[in-house]
């Protein structure tokens, strides 16, 4: 029974939570509502998200066999990772006493552009980082970021031009210290009309101090 | 774009919940399934479960660990203890207002 339940997922979902999700179901006692639980997940995992999860991560995961085949040749280390899509960018900057964005754990866990999609250039600040630029579906352009310091008012904004032409952005101003990855998500079929250069630039000002990260991004179809 | 537990619909509630119990351990998801029935008394379902933590790990707010015997532990991210901060901060605020209006009852 929970097998063939189980088999109603899609193959992607199937191939990321079966095994666990069998053990969960197994070391409980199945109750009757559990079916018509499971039954709603099979429709949710068929209609929501979890498709553009598995993509972006198998995306991740090419771009790292990629980078690393060429660069690193056994595994990706991140530094090394910015340094190859991201000539300027400085990894080695020191946190010194009183910055606002110090280098971060996190920060050694960006991927970057994959198929049908090229980062040429990406400078970024520690801590912070042109996070992923995934051509699954949909497109998702995203910048990491990453405060310390808990006191000040942070402004955190994210834009995108196309062509030298204001295309998307976005803006908050979140609590510090804050860590959280600010996303812009492009439908499938608007996939199809998005080919031509990018910039993105994602820019976080806290007390007048000012730090800037960019790329240039090719769209491919 | 994805953000803290916004946009959720009807996968909020149990994604706020399993970062409650993430909060205090890693867990896998039946220890997760327990806890949350424990704790707040709330009997949810694997379907429900895994639509959670589908949803939370594609939005960094969870990590997945490597696998014990097919069982496979959940970590809060700093990512989703800052959106849990801010939801719990949201529900505090609701429910200072909400005794607020009722003193009389």
């Amino acid at each position: 029974m929970v097998k063939w339940l189980i088999r109603l997922y899609p193959k992607a979902w199937r191939e990321r939570y079966q095994d666990e999700f069998e053990v969960v179901v197994g070391e409980g006692n199945l109750r009757f509502r559990d079916v018509f639980d499971i039954i709603g997940g099979v429709m949710d995992a068929h209609i929501a998200g979890v498709k553009v999860m598995l993509a972006r991560r198998k995306s991740r995961m090419n771009t790292k066999k990629l980078l690393g085949g060429v660069v690193l040749g056994a595994g990706v280390v991140a530094g090394a990772v910015a340094g190859l899509v991201s000539p300027n960018v400085d990894m080695s900057v020191s946190h010194r006493a009183g910055s606002l964005w110090s280098p971060s754990a996190a920060v050694a866990a960006p991927a970057f552009g994959v198929t049908g999609l090229r980062v040429q250039r990406c400078n970024c600040f520690p801590g912070s980082a042109i996070h992923h630029v995934n051509s699954g579906r949909p497109v998702v352009l995203a910048l990491y970021y990453w405060v310390d310091r808990g006191a000040g008012k942070l402004r955190v904004s994210f834009t995108l031009t196309r062509n030298g032409r204001y295309f998307t952005g976005l803006v908050v101003r979140p609590s510090l210290p804050a860590e959280r990855t600010l996303e812009t998500e492009f439908p499938t079929p608007y996939r199809f009309r998005l080919a031509g250069h990018y910039k993105l630039v994602g820019r976080m000002s806290i007390d007048g101090e000012t730090k800037v990260a960019s790329a240039r991004i090719i769209v491919g179809t | 774009m994805a953000l803290g537990l916004e946009g959720m619909g009807r996968f909020s509630e149990p994604a706020l919940l399993v970062l409650l119990s993430l909060a205090e351990a890693n867990r896998h998801g039946y220890a997760l399934m327990e806890d949350i029935k424990v704790s707040y008394g709330v009997a949810m379902g694997p379907g429900t479960l895994y639509g959670a933590l589908a949803r939370l790990e594609e939005r960094g707010l969870i990590r997945p660990l490597p696998p014990h015997d097919r069982r496979r532990p959940y970590g809060l991210t700093p990512a989703g203890a800052s959106a849990l901060r801010s939801q719990l901060q949201t529900l505090q605020a609701v429910v200072e207002q909400g005794l607020r209006r009722l003193p009389s009852w």
